[in-house]
């Protein structure tokens, strides 16, 4: 669905995106993260053809996209980052607007604007003034907008930033509801969970660069990061420690604290075996916790810096 | 172009509910136009003087300019007394109920049938120059008619030397005097073609405010801008050109609403009478054009709305003061007059002047072909400049 090479921009001096590519197929959602200042908003600006670039190429749905690609754009939806309404005007007034601008109109626009009403669950605030709305409806409007033309490549520019956690999990469901619709979907965040959360597969981008991509457990493997099992017990847990450390995959288990630290490969699948062995090497067990690494250890490793730097 | 009349329809709908738009489009116009109207001294619709007239003469030539000129002179508002000494006459100057007395004085009928100079005085107050302008033309015009009757009298004496007959002398004197003139003129200058002072001050504040007005519509992509909806719109199947269509046709629309309103509102608040309502409808859409192309060119300029918004204020209020919105250009210096050439205010003011001498359209259409001009282009220019901010980041 979308196909970007080598995209380029500099500002001045400053280059802003040094040479990036991605695919996105049908169906997929793609997660661009990365802290502030990396680059994913220059990157989606040039996808979109909001900004002009300084070389590459972009394909949506086979059709070159720039800044004078006017019928191309009609296959995008843009979300972007900061809320892009009218305060002055109704939710549907909104939503109306900006479908005229995408050619919709009479009946079919009226539908549109009901399911996605519907969808954003606005559809009983739809006469009201958007500046009386909560931060959150505003939000779910703003990606409501994009949504309405029913677009192939839905670009979702950071949906959630300043969002309230019961906002932020509405809209996460609503992004996951429509890749299972078969739209494609750019997400760029710098939230790690959402990323881990939503996409299928994750570029990570520091300074104008995509420096990995895959899928999760591909990043996670490429960095050879392990699991942790920490499990707090009583009894005797230095045997307990030993006995795990038998097992196969699990590279170190030592006792700190009341409790069992196991290091392991893949641990959700090696987990009932090693609680099978520390019980019976005479420890009770009083709780679980297995600890993943994850995209913010990625990114550190590639990195040398927090996502939040 | 559909996009386009979305987003005009969309930025009306929100300029309706402003009602700032509506305050400065019609509400201030229409009031400023009715308080001017009312509360200035009007210098084009009346002018009322009087005169007293000191006949010590009696004489034929004395009669036919009391009963010629200075008899004929109420209809232009001016008053003709009559009193039997210049002391008299001084004293009605004096006590402010006279503007100017004019003395003939004794034998002045004699000197002219002799051929012989003679001398009439006007005696002006000197708070009333005006008055005393009015009595010089008045004057010098009978002298023409007086020279010709010292050619006749002239004539007569030389065809009968010796002793002319005194009958036949009075006889020549009084054809002389009732023949019409050989030439007459006829008026007919920029200045003659003006506005009332209610049709004046309706047109000129109509056009001060459409270019505060016209803001509203293009001027609004920086705010699109600040809002992030200027990317939204971008990101959706329509051009840079488009968006600023969009915007202009508000300009169009906002203009030629508040200059319609504030031309019917002060045809019936102050009785203005603007004319031809074809030619001013003409009129009024070549202003709004040109209005539109110098805020098209001004959001080229800028790269926010308060950038913008200031210079729009200062373009408009120099124009209007340039161009005659704020006092009459006839009362403005020559250098002024000619740099106000160069404002579609003194083009639109102009136009509607010479629709109160009741033509129609053909006669503005040279400033209509000004107007449109200005709005081609200060709009060519804008567009070429505007696309560049619609699409800067």
């Amino acid at each position: 669905m979308l196909h970007c090479a080598e995209l380029r921009k500099s500002f001045g001096k400053r280059v802003a995106v040094a040479g990036v590519g991605f695919e996105i197929a049908p169906g997929e959602t793609y997660g661009l993260l990365g802290p502030n200042g990396a680059g994913k908003t220059t990157t989606i600006s040039m996808i979109c053809g909001l900004l002009s670039r300084d070389g590459g190429e972009v394909l949506v749905d086979g059709q070159p996209i720039d800044t004078g690609a006017t019928r191309a754009k009609a296959v995008i939806g843009y979300v972007p980052q900061d809320l892009a309404l009218y305060p002055d005007l109704s939710a549907r007034e909104n939503l109306k607007f900006f479908g005229r601008l995408q050619r919709l109109g009479g009946r079919e626009l009226d539908r549109r604007v009901d399911e996605t009403l519907d969808v954003i669950g606005l559809a009983d605030r739809a006469k009201e003034r958007t500046d009386g709305f909560s931060g959150g409806m505003k939000r779910r409007l703003n990606i409501g907008i994009g949504l309405l033309h029913r677009p192939r490549l839905l670009v979702l520019d950071e949906p959630t930033v300043g969002v309230d956690p019961q906002s932020r999990n509405s809209i996460l469901q609503s992004v996951a509801d429509l890749e299972s619709e078969g739209m494609a979907i750019l997400y760029t965040t710098h939230y790690m969970e959402e990323a881990e959360r939503l996409c299928d597969r994750v570029g990570i981008i520091d300074e104008g660069l995509i420096r990995a991509e895959g899928t999760r457990r591909e990043l996670i493997a490429l960095v050879g990061e392990k699991d942790r099992i920490r499990m707090v017990a009583t009894g005797d847990l230095a045997a307990a420690a030993a006995a795990a450390e038998r097992v196969e995959r699990v590279s170190q288990a030592s006792v700190a604290d009341g409790a069992i630290d196991v290091i392991v490969t893949d641990a959700r699948t090696i987990l009932p075996q090693i609680l099978e062995l520390v019980t019976a090497a005479g420890a009770a067990i009083r709780s679980v916790e297995v600890v993943e690494p994850d995209l913010e250890a990625v990114f550190l490793h590639l990195t040398g810096k927090a996502l939040r730097d | 172009m559909n996009a386009a009349l979305a987003i005009a329809a969309k930025d009306l709908r929100q300029k309706i509910r402003d009602r700032s738009a509506i305050i400065i489009a019609v509400i201030a116009p229409l009031a400023l136009a009715f308080l001017f109207s009312s509360a200035l001294p009007s210098s084009q619709d009346s002018f009322s003087a009087s005169f007293e007239v000191v006949d010590l003469d009696h004489g034929p030539v004395a009669q036919a300019l009391v009963d010629g000129p200075l008899g004929n002179l109420s209809q232009y508002g001016i008053t003709v007394g009559r009193q039997a000494s210049e002391e008299e006459a001084r004293a009605k100057l004096d006590g402010g109920s006279a503007s100017v007395a004019i003395v003939i004085p004794a034998g002045f009928s004699d000197a002219i049938q002799a051929a012989r100079p003679a001398e009439i005085s006007i005696i002006g107050r000197a708070d009333s120059p005006l008055s005393v302008q009015v009595a010089q033309s008045i004057l010098a015009a009978f002298v023409s008619s007086v020279e010709g009757v010292q050619v006749a009298v002239a004539t007569v004496v030389a065809q009968n030397p010796g002793q002319p007959d005194p009958q036949i002398i009075s006889e020549v004197t009084q054809a002389a005097l009732a023949a019409p003139a050989p030439i007459k003129t006829v008026r007919d200058t920029t200045s003659d073609r003006l506005a009332d002072t209610a049709t004046y001050y309706g047109a000129a504040m109509a056009v001060l405010f459409l270019f505060l007005a016209a803001q509203f519509g293009v001027v609004s992509i920086h705010a699109e801008r600040r809002a992030g909806t200027l990317a939204r719109m971008l990101a959706a199947p329509i051009s840079a050109r488009g968006i600023l269509l969009g915007k202009v046709l508000v300009s169009l629309v906002l203009g030629c609403v508040s200059m319609a309103i504030v031309a019917v509102g002060s045809t019936l608040l102050t009785g203005a009478r603007w004319g031809d309502p074809v030619a001013v409808a003409a009129l009024i859409l070549a202003t709004v054009l040109a209005a539109s192309g110098i805020s098209l060119l001004i959001v080229g300029f800028t790269r926010t709305e308060e950038q913008a918004g200031g210079l729009s204020a200062i373009v408009a209020l120099v124009l209007a003061v340039l161009g005659g919105s704020l006092f009459p250009l006839s009362q403005a210096p020559e250098g002024l007059a000619q740099l106000s050439l160069l404002t579609p205010h003194a083009w639109f003011i102009r136009g509607i002047n010479d629709l109160s001498s009741g033509e129609g359209i053909a006669i503005v259409v040279p400033s209509l072909a000004v107007l449109a001009a200005i709005g081609v282009v200060t709009g060519a220019v804008g567009l070429w400049r505007a696309q560049k901010v619609v699409m800067a980041r």
